[in-house]
């Protein structure tokens, strides 16, 4: 199997562009030059930077006050464009993606990889047999050069640039992330796959990434996340748009372990039509600050929406994150379980809201949130925001805080398992559920950065 | 008699402040099959927790006086070991009423375990075989071994995963805690021919029960009958 790895080593210092730090129109200008944009779009940036400008930093969440937004470089070119072959990918870049295994995963088990470093795709590629039916993955800004009417049909209507504030930044400076389109009917068997890796100390990456999934369809997209070990603040914040037409399937896993300086701010929402179905899967490991709370519009009838979440919260870290599940037609039904470990001081909370309108007759909702807290200095929270308008609709919400079962860790330790050695089981136990889930090489990494993280925090 | 693994003089157990053992005195060779039976609340399962290692189960002394519990096991002294330290010297205990554990199967449960007691596994596929063949023979199935540790078993079953640890491991010195409860006719019998394997290996039982069933299928070296905290020989 690949050796597949999210870890914080390797980084270069080579780019083709690098531009100076903070953010102006000037700037914003000069990325849509770049990258040879239609004039619309240098309008929705531009707008988008206005809408930026204007609004306030969230006063709700986690504590961004240490974040200096102008002390970030906003765009940051690796190379001139992406490349197919590994073996063209310029050696310094070329060995960071070696070290994470994505090449080697690839070959393995792999439908198609793109590969992000700071600002820009620096690999792509799909196998052949899939372009044959149709199947479109590439990078954003290809996806803009090669399909631009389909961008502009869909970009921004999922996630409008007002939308929040962070939503606005990435309008403004998006750049990188994947163009995903599967058409009617198709079943892509194995995983789609992004790896984005922020590189430089205080980079800012705002990638933009457009799924749609024609009727009856279906894919799984899966990224990972992770940049090496910086002091000083970097800051991922992007924005994902799905569209799930009718019957079809969607299935987006995260992966997410950022070094413990990166804020980690995103917006992603999907579009869920009659009898399709939506399921994010998001593991939060890394990551100074996460702020996440990936959406389900249910808007036709039966839709269904699945939000399966891990959030680990060791020390200076906070993670917020939860899901939003918005019922708007009839016997749509929606399930969110939050699971989260909180160590050495870390703090994690669930931040959800189930809205079940007027329309949704028969609608139903189920919200469990595990939390498991293994010493007196670590924090969980739960935020539900639950509202019901629809008079038979039905919502569960099941709130557990825990701490390790003393009885199971004694029945380890008598089989002859150390402390530290039980307890990683237990843990493991606890988040078997999600590790399950996800794809082999996924589920393997996860366990071995849960296994790190665990050494030395119990007993 | 062979030389002792298991040598306790004037054992002292105190739960939540209760003194439930006092100078108890015991010897156990090696491969000798030792019985305890007595009444409930007697103090036989404090014996086996404290052996085992429960910081609950203290060994203490009477007010005033220095400790005179001495515990040692293969000339080793016990008492200084922490409950892990002493099931990797080779003492397991099969619990009363075995612990749940969700998400964690009963593979990797067995695979820790044995890895603890610095066992290697060279080939996780033969590992599988050796624990699907052991897991027929205590009368379960390849399926129970995928599922998480005790999760919706029986008691039947909850019993025969802890005789299909014991098979797993061979420890020096096993203790069933009334393994017979919840076990069937069957199950006993299957009790009966893995003591009778075991300790021609060389491994020591201490059995608690008071089924005189299970003692007719296990051929017994010493049976002690346990009453507030004591042991008296019954033959």
């Amino acid at each position: 199997m690949a050796n597949f790895q999210l870890d914080h080593k390797t980084k270069t210092d080579k780019y083709s562009y690098k531009a100076k730090k903070g953010l102006s129109r000037k700037l914003v200008g000069e990325i849509s030059r770049q990258k040879k944009e239609p004039e619309w779009m240098l309008t929705t940036r531009l707008q988008a930077l206005d809408q930026y400008l204007k609004m306030p930093i969230p006063a709700w969440g986690a504590d961004l006050s240490q974040l200096n937004f102008d002390d970030l470089y906003y765009y940051l070119k690796p190379i001139e464009k992406p490349y197919q072959t590994w073996g063209d990918v310029p050696p310094a870049i070329r060995e960071v993606f070696e070290a994470t295994g994505v090449p080697q995963a690839e070959r393995a088990m792999l439908a198609g990889v793109g590969s992000q470093f700071d600002s820009e795709v620096i690999y792509h590629s799909l196998q052949k047999t899939l372009a044959k039916q149709g199947i479109v993955f590439l990078s954003m800004d290809e996806g803009l050069k090669q399909h631009e009417e389909i961008v502009r049909e869909y970009f921004g209507k999922i996630v409008p640039y007002g939308d929040n504030k962070l939503a606005a930044l990435n309008s403004a400076v998006w750049s990188g992330g994947s163009f995903v389109y599967i058409p009617r009917g198709v079943e892509v068997k194995l995983p789609l796959q992004a790896y984005f890796r922020i590189n430089s100390e205080k980079a800012g990456q705002f990638e933009r990434t457009l799924i749609i999934a024609e009727e009856g369809s279906s894919v799984t997209y899966v990224e990972g996340c992770s940049a090496p070990a910086y002091s000083s603040a970097s800051l991922h914040a992007a924005v994902v748009e799905v569209i799930v037409k009718e019957r079809a399937r969607v299935r987006y896993t995260t992966v997410q372990n950022w070094y413990k300086s990166v804020y980690n701010l995103v917006t992603k929402r999907a579009i869920v039509e009659k009898d399709a179905s939506m399921e994010w899967v998001d593991c939060n490991l890394g990551s100074k600050v996460t702020m996440k709370y990936p959406s389900c519009v249910l808007r036709g009838e039966r839709a269904h929406g699945s939000m399966l979440s891990i959030a680990v919260a060791a020390s200076g870290q906070h993670q917020d994150s939860g899901a939003k599940m918005i019922h708007l037609a009839p016997q749509t039904t929606s399930e969110i379980v939050s699971k989260s470990i909180s160590k050495g001081g870390g703090r994690s909370s669930y931040r959800g809201q189930v809205l079940i309108s007027p329309q949704a007759t028969g609608a139903r909702s189920r919200v469990v949130c595990d939390a498991l807290i293994l010493d007196p200095e670590s924090r969980s929270d739960t935020y539900p925001d639950n509202r019901i308008l629809s008079g038979d609709a039905t919502l569960e919400h099941e709130a557990y805080v825990s701490k390790i079962n003393e009885e199971q860790m004694l029945y380890l330790r008598s089989r002859g398992l150390s402390v530290s050695e039980a307890a990683s089981l237990i843990i493991r136990g606890f988040l078997e559920p999600i590790i399950q889930e996800l794809p082999m090489e996924y589920a393997v990494e996860l366990n071995r950065l849960v296994k790190m993280e665990m050494v030395g925090s119990v007993g | 008699m062979k030389s002792p693994i298991l040598s306790i003089s004037r054992l002292q157990v105190v739960v939540e402040g209760k003194k439930v053992i006092s100078d108890l005195d015991l010897e156990v060779a090696v491969g000798q099959v030792v019985a305890i039976t007595g009444a409930n609340g007697s103090g036989k399962s404090s014996l086996a927790q404290a052996i085992m290692g429960d910081e609950r189960y203290r060994v203490a002394a009477p007010d005033g006086e220095a400790s005179s519990s001495k515990v040692t096991f293969e000339g080793k002294d016990l008492l200084a070991m922490s409950i892990d330290e002493r099931a990797k010297a080779g003492i397991f205990v099969a619990w009363q009423n075995p612990i749940t554990i969700p998400g964690v199967s009963v593979f990797s449960l067995s695979k820790s375990s044995f890895e603890a007691r610095g066992y290697k596994i060279d080939k996780l596929t033969e590992f599988k075989t050796r624990l699907e063949e052991i897991a027929r023979d205590v009368g379960l199935s390849k399926e129970h071994i995928t599922r998480g540790v005790n999760e919706g078993f029986s008691g039947g079953e909850k019993k025969r995963l802890e005789l299909l640890q014991l098979l797993l491991i061979k420890p020096k010195l096993a203790i069933l805690d009334e393994i017979d409860s919840g076990l069937d006719g069957d199950g006993l019998k299957i009790v009966g021919k893995l003591v009778a394997q075991m300790k021609l290996k060389g491994t020591a039982f201490i059995l608690i029960t008071h089924n005189k069933k299970l003692l007719e299928e296990i051929s017994v070296d010493k049976i002690f009958e346990m009453k507030y905290g004591k042991l008296s020989t019954r033959s």
